[in-house]
């Protein structure tokens, strides 16, 4: 069951109906059903790996807040570390480590039988089980108080809006809201109504429109190196539209029931350096990762070159978190490497801003990130290079072209507007707070280019697969 | 104390809110729905454009008179290629009291007929003809029309087997699908949006990038092709003929005849088997013609593998004349008999 499906929208409106005529402990209940049902629209089988990682977090949860002993709390903390990963390792990574050491063995001219299990990655697997081992990991850093109520955590783990593609939320921000009485106000159903609009717009109207100029040169085995340029670009503000269009979609439903689940995306395509990007993308897995991995390894306490090599293994394991891939792999890597050599200069030029104005330095960076996305969006490195080296060696420009990029401006400049106006006036909900003529008239504008222009069919969101 | 009041109140007001929007939607849905229905009687001729099954309102029995009513099921050779046109003109030339109604569509594939068979059983036909070719049982994906869109329909459902939905459907699918039939703004939508009639506005190369209904049956035709809204996956093996004997049984039990014809299309030399055995099928079956008429086909009036040229179609349009006709006496004979007794 996905955001852009028929099935969603209903079943969005029974359980809301629903929620706004229960009390609290009742409107628990009913988000916990609906959460299992809504992830066992997939496969109900996967229902099990949830119920999994919800009753070892649980556990290990109430056992930290019952010992003091340090080699206990650091064995329970291990077996919530272990059960994670392992679901997660074996779920999303085995086949990938059998063919590349299968790979790796045949290149040194050994002869190899290992064989992969063609194993079905479970949707969304890699969210919660980051989102439980965060909260079992605050548990014994002693941040939070473990949660008594299995009810509660059960939720926390499995919320229907956020359980599949985020944002990963930490225990003590929606763990809490789970635990008290939620509060409706019209300014958050306002606001919440208009994540919802800007979300659908995001992935119905452009990302959805933006595949069909992206997934053709992926396929083909020799596109043009101006399809190429044209397919990176495009697919820079699909993905964005795609995910960000997901959270806020997840954020605005959240909102309609009380909850408020943190910003996963601040205007990213203008930062200006890679530090403020990743203050930008993504905001719930780059915090996650600096707080429970990158401060973990020592973060900047050790010295520059262990700082430079935190960074490295952070965006590395960052990168692979995405997927079975060395495409993957190499973003991350390109990412880390970034941050490493923001954080070189940095040192010497005092910003690293180079005397330029904010604008290049925005223009700038967008390019950087669009290499990133190329490598991201490859199916293999051999693809990369061989598509890198066509935007050199064959790079036509015709009518067809010029027609793209008129649809490419079509669809991208609305984004960059929003991106503007969030950005330079005061924030995600800024448009709440404009004249109503104007307000209308983008709502309006909005939900005609959906409906009419709009993709239908339920195009899956890429982070699904991640 | 207060606090909570003003909560409850908005939580009221949003209940409420949601529940006329709701309702709304779903009326709105039905009365939009009724303003598409389009008649079979109205036309020059009777085609009509695949504005989707589900619209198409048969004549009743008062306004057919005492014509014979023979449902046309095909692909875009019936729907498009004015066969059904040049029918009617014959039988209207030769006072012959048979109404046809197509209800043909683009790219049907047996799963569509099962579907369809279900619902037109309702209107008693004296007899329905099915068009049928290699296509007609490549299921990529399995259902090409608007009448995966239908199946959940009681009038349809009434009729269907139930297994068919237990070994088709999963929840997630059956939903997608059901969903149509409380809400029909989901399945007529590709026409409401087809209606803005962008392609007076945007060039043609422009709305090509983006999700609009623009192929060029649409503009040609001034229609729009129905689009099913769930693909089911691909599926293969014996499952052409399960489902085969499903239509055949449907049309058995509502004592309606049926004539199949293999059209004039060019046959590939791997669908041998497949084919001896969709024609075992069929005519093991008393109340079920079949009709071969491949070797009608060649390069030189055909465009393609199906489709005849425009010198071809009154041709194409005579000789399944004829086979219908035969086909109604044939059954009409054997209904005689029958009343006749031994």
């Amino acid at each position: 069951m996905i955001f852009n499906s028929w099935t969603f929208g209903v079943f969005f409106f029974m359980v809301y109906l629903l929620y706004l005529k229960l009390e609290h402990r009742q409107q628990n209940v009913l988000l916990l059903i609906a959460s299992w049902v809504f992830y066992g629209f997939w496969d109900y089988r996967f229902l099990l790996l949830l119920w999994i990682s919800t009753v070892v977090d649980y556990s290990v949860g109430m056992g930290l807040n019952r010992t003091t002993d340090s080699r206990a709390r650091r064995a329970l903390i291990m077996v919530s570390i272990a059960v994670n990963l392992g679901l997660l390792g074996f779920f999303k990574y085995y086949d990938f480590f059998i063919n590349s050491t299968a790979d790796l063995l045949s290149f040194f001219g050994f002869k190899t039988s290992l064989h992969t299990l063609g194993i079905i990655v479970p949707v969304g697997i890699s969210f919660y089980t980051f989102q439980t081992l965060g909260y079992a990991l605050s548990v014994y850093r002693g941040e939070i108080k473990a949660c008594q109520r299995f009810l509660d955590f059960s939720l926390f783990v499995s919320f229907f809006p956020q359980l599949v593609a985020g944002p990963i939320e930490r225990a003590k921000h929606l763990l809490v809201q789970v635990q008290t009485k939620r509060v409706l106000a019209w300014d958050n159903i306002k606001s919440g109504l208009w994540l919802i609009l800007k979300g659908y717009f995001l992935k119905v109207f452009v990302a959805d429109n933006l595949t069909k100029m992206v997934d053709p040169v992926f396929s083909a085995a020799d596109p043009q190196g101006a399809q190429v340029l044209m397919a990176v670009y495009a697919f820079a503000f699909q993905i964005y539209g795609d995910f960000a269009g997901y959270s806020n979609i997840a954020r605005g439903i959240s909102r309609l029931m009380g909850f408020d689940l943190m910003v996963n995306f601040r205007a990213p395509y203008f930062a200006v350096n890679p530090r403020d990007f990743w203050q930008r993308w993504h905001i719930s897995l780059s915090t996650w990762l600096r707080d429970y991995l990158y401060i973990s390894l020592g973060g900047n306490r050790h010295g520059e070159k262990r700082t430079y090599a935190n960074l490295m293994v952070t965006m590395f394991l960052g990168g692979l978190w995405h997927g079975a891939n060395w495409t993957y792999v190499i973003w991350g890597v390109f990412h880390g490497s970034m941050l490493v050599i923001h954080r070189v200069f940095s040192k010497f030029t005092g910003n690293f801003k180079l005397g330029m104005p904010k604008i290049i330095r925005v223009i700038l960076y967008f390019h950087l990130t669009c290499l990133g996305w190329f490598i991201f969006r490859s199916k293999s490195i051999g693809q990369f290079i061989h598509f890198f080296s066509q935007i050199f060696s064959s790079f036509k420009w015709d009518l067809d072209m010029t027609h793209q990029l008129a649809v490419f401006l079509f669809l991208v400049i609305p984004v960059v507007c929003l991106d503007i106006v969030e950005e330079y006036d005061a924030g995600p909900n800024c448009f709440c707070r404009w004249q109503p003529i104007f307000r209308y008239a983008v709502y309006m504008g909005m939900f005609a280019l959906i409906y009419v222009l709009g993709s239908r069919g339920g195009t899956p969101f890429i982070y699904f697969q991640f | 104390m207060i606090e909570d009041n003003r909560e409850k109140r908005l939580r009221n007001r949003i209940f409420w809110t949601a529940l006329t929007i709701a309702f709304m939607t779903i009326s709105s849905g039905f009365i939009v729905e009724n303003g598409f229905n389009y008649s079979l009687l109205t036309y020059p001729g009777i085609k009509f454009g695949s504005y989707g099954f589900q619209l198409a309102q048969i004549p009743s029995r008062e306004q057919l008179g005492n014509k014979k009513l023979v449902i046309l099921l095909g692909n875009s050779v019936y729907q498009y290629n004015d066969i059904p046109k040049y029918m009617q003109g014959i039988a209207d030339e030769l006072n012959a009291p048979v109404a046809f109604m197509n209800m043909a569509q683009i790219a049907s594939t047996i799963y569509d007929y099962l579907a369809q068979a279900a619902k037109i059983v309702n209107w008693h036909p004296d007899m329905v003809v099915i068009c049928m070719n290699e296509g007609t049982f490549s299921f990529d994906p399995r259902f090409k029309t608007d009448s995966d869109q239908i199946v959940f329909d009681p009038e349809v459902l009434k009729n269907m087997p139930a297994s068919f939905y237990f070994r088709y459907f999963n929840y997630n699918t059956a939903v997608e699908c059901a969903l149509s039939t409380p809400i029909p703004l989901k399945r007529i939508d590709p026409l409401i949006r087809y209606n803005f009639r962008l392609y007076h506005l945007l060039p043609e190369w422009f709305l090509k990038w983006l999700s609009y209904p623009n192929d060029v049956n649409s503009k040609m035709r001034g229609n729009i092709k129905a689009i099913q809204m769930t693909q089911l996956e691909k599926s293969t093996g014996e499952e052409k003929f399960i489902v085969l004997r499903e239509v055949l049984d449907i049309f058995q039990e509502h004592r309606v005849p049926v004539l199949f014809i293999w059209q004039e299309a060019r046959q590939s030399g791997d669908f041998g088997v497949e084919y001896e055995t969709i024609k075992d099928i069929i005519q093991s079956r008393n109340n079920a013609l079949f009709a071969d008429l491949t070797s009608y086909w060649n390069k030189e009036t055909f465009v393609d593998t199906i489709h005849p040229n425009q010198q071809e179609e009154p041709r194409y349009a005579v000789r399944h004349y004829l086979l219908i006709s035969k086909a109604l006496a044939f059954f009409e004979d054997k209904d005689r008999k029958k009343e006749q007794g031994p």
